[in-house]
């Protein structure tokens, strides 16, 4: 087992000597996300706080007025879905789950995630089934998930992972995801981070599409002091369509290194990266996007969409799309990224219809976040995650619930 | 509303625009303000709505006796001063149905109920053969050129200002969307008897309009007024160089 100091240095080295973050565009781009010191024993006395973590949690559940399916925290599990699979184990996982994306051997943050991790949880879809997963996930030390998700042919798959914090103690969160999707299947996959202020969260993530496939990948980043992502997702079939979606809001200075793969192997697959950040205080935030075009890809589609809004004269956002297109027919593939404060032109065309300047940066900014929000078409996820933006531009602090209001989304489960 | 442009002085981009305009609008009455590229009829528009990027230099405008150079934007437009843009501005994710909402009460026009809001908007649509799928999409967000002129002018019925600057409602536009925009443009007029400063370059639309004060603007200043008699001379003659 790694320990966290060992792994600060070579989970560290070994990402940075990965091709995406050799490439030079991106090479001086890197957040080095704090990684040791959160002895959970250290902070807090696990065995003292299980109630009241248990209780943090279900006020949480109720603040969102979300039915979770499972409530998890780094000391205690609440499953309401006997069909879903749980453990402290990876070895009571899905069986068939041999192929895995994540190779520790590889990988050293993986093979970090892997030998700390103390919950599993496996969502596995035979053919033409349907299912949605409300997931809960609360922090008070540190806390180390893997959710792997496996469908058959023909299933339909949404699951929303919503991370929240029951403690304002210095933590780690690490999540590893693998998504497997099978023939003529859609995944909806929205996971919407919300910790503390104190809380380093790693977040890694890979998917792998086959024939006529379909992934909505949506990734709202809002808590946290440092957020280290990576994602992985590979168009993998014929006729596969992967939509990744990343939006990032920070204030005061909040750090996000966002880094997101997206490849096209197979004819007429797709691979879209919408990245957006809205940047306050002096938060950073760098967007590091990079598509891959394998050959024999006839007919694909790879785009990547790099967009940020800078709040004040101190936030920074480096938005760096890259391409690397290895095959060149009937393949569209472009990038673009822009950066910048509000359009003082919009501002004063909102104005211009009485609108006060401050409520017409809000409304500028809500329909910029709507963007990426609008993006999850489950509607319990797009509620929270807009929740949570609204939240934090009205002054909230990272980790804050706000309550929500729409007895629809109660309703509609 | 009286809108009254006293001796302006304005600078756009570091660069003396406005050279000295006077103007005065009543209530019920259609200016047209005519002109060659450059001579500085947006900017005018610009400066009586307080764009940000003209500078006021001398000069002042005044609404119902009120001297408004120094007043904010959004203040301008609840005095129910209105600006149709040239260009308008594409905001993708902003709902046209919730800003408008938000619009109308920012400028405290008369409460409506849901439905009634909606019918008006209806109706508005109906009348500029704006498509109805239209209504329910981002602001301007995706439009042609056309649309976009038809929704300011959508925005203007449903915001009822008591004077509008119309900066080319008809570019861009084709014949049959000229002739649309120009009755909507009419009927907003009886409807509301607001005061009207429509600029154009082409005398097209006016074909549709019964315009009783035309001005020519050339390098910052208004150098001829007359009827619509104007026009005709504008559409034989061009810009005359004693005019430019």
């Amino acid at each position: 087992m790694y320990t966290y100091k060992e792994f600060v240095d070579e989970a560290n080295a070994y990402y940075r000597s990965l091709p995406i973050e050799t490439n030079e565009i991106y090479k001086k781009y890197y957040v080095n996300i704090k990684l040791d010191g959160f002895g959970a024993e250290d902070e807090v006395d696990i065995n003292k706080n299980e109630s009241e973590t248990e209780l943090l949690a279900l006020d949480i559940a109720e603040k969102t007025k979300i039915k979770f399916n499972a409530i998890i925290s780094d000391h205690s599990v609440k499953s309401f879905d006997k069909d879903l699979k749980i453990s402290d184990s990876e070895s009571v996982g899905i069986a068939s789950l041999t192929d895995k994306m994540f190779k520790s051997s590889e990988d050293k943050l993986a093979a970090f995630s892997n030998a700390n991790s103390n919950r599993f949880i496996f969502i596995e879809l035979g053919d033409s089934e349907h299912k949605k997963v409300n997931l809960l996930f609360v922090n008070r030390c540190s806390l180390n998930v893997q959710v792997m998700v496996k469908t058959g042919k023909k299933s339909d798959l949404t699951v929303l992972e919503f991370f929240a914090s029951a403690s304002d103690a210095d933590s780690l969160v690490t999540a590893l995801h693998e998504t497997n999707i099978g023939e003529d299947s859609n995944v909806e996959i929205n996971m919407v981070h919300n910790e503390n202020d104190r809380v380093n969260i790693v977040n890694l993530y890979k998917a792998r599409l086959h024939d006529r496939s379909k992934l909505k990948a949506n990734f709202v980043y809002s808590g946290g002091c440092a957020t280290k992502t990576r994602t992985h997702v590979d168009s993998d079939g014929i006729d596969s369509n992967a939509e990744i979606t990343e939006f990032a809001f920070g204030a005061e200075n909040q750090r996000f290194d966002i880094s997101t793969a997206i490849t096209n192997k197979k004819r007429r697959s797709a691979a879209i990266l919408d990245s957006g950040a809205v940047l306050d205080g002096s938060s950073q935030c760098m967007l590091k996007g990079f598509a891959k075009v394998e050959n024999g890809t006839k007919g694909c589609l790879s785009r990547i969409t790099e967009r940020g809004i800078l709040l004040s004269k101190d936030a920074h956002i480096d938005a760096l799309p890259d391409m690397s297109i290895d095959y060149s027919d009937e393949v569209k593939a472009t990038h673009s990224a822009a950066t910048s404060p509000i359009d003082e032109d919009a501002l004063f065309y909102l104005q211009s219809r009485g609108l006060e300047e401050k409520v017409a940066k809000r409304m500028f900014i809500i329909a910029f976040v709507s963007k990426y929000v609008s993006k999850m078409n489950d509607g319990i996820s797009s509620e929270i995650a807009m929740s949570i933006i609204l939240d934090r531009l009205e002054g909230g602090i990272p980790g804050n619930i706000p309550g929500i209001t729409a007895n629809k989304i109660w309703k509609s489960r | 509303m009286i809108l009254e442009i006293k001796n302006l002085y304005a600078d756009a981009e570091r660069r003396s625009v406005l050279k000295g305009v006077n103007l005065k609008i009543g209530g019920g009455e259609l200016h047209v303000l005519m002109g060659p590229n450059g001579s500085g009829k947006t900017t005018l528009a610009k400066s009586i709505m307080g764009h940000p990027g003209t500078k006021i230099t001398d000069g002042e405008i005044i609404a119902d006796g009120k001297r408004i150079n120094e007043m904010p934007v959004n203040e301008r437009a609840k005095l129910g001063i209105f600006m149709q843009f040239q260009n308008p501005i594409e905001i993708e994710g902003l709902g046209i149905i919730n800003f408008l909402n938000s619009a109308r009460g920012a400028i405290s026009a008369p409460k409506l109920g849901y439905r009634e809001f909606m019918s008006e908007i209806k109706n508005n649509s109906e009348s500029l053969k704006l498509r109805e799928d239209l209504i329910g999409r981002s602001l301007n967000y995706g439009f042609s050129g056309g649309e976009k002129k038809k929704m300011e002018i959508l925005q203007m019925s449903i915001l009822n200002p008591k004077i509008a600057i119309l900066d080319e409602p008809d570019s861009g536009l084709d014949v049959d969307a000229v002739r649309v925009v120009a009755d909507n443009i009419n009927r907003f007029r009886e409807k509301s008897n607001a005061g009207i400063l429509l600029i154009t370059h082409y005398s097209r639309i006016l074909n549709y309009m019964n315009p009783q004060y035309i001005h020519v603007m050339t390098d910052g200043r208004i150098v001829k007024e007359g009827g619509k008699e104007l026009i005709e001379e504008i559409e034989r003659e061009g810009y005359k160089p004693e005019v430019q």
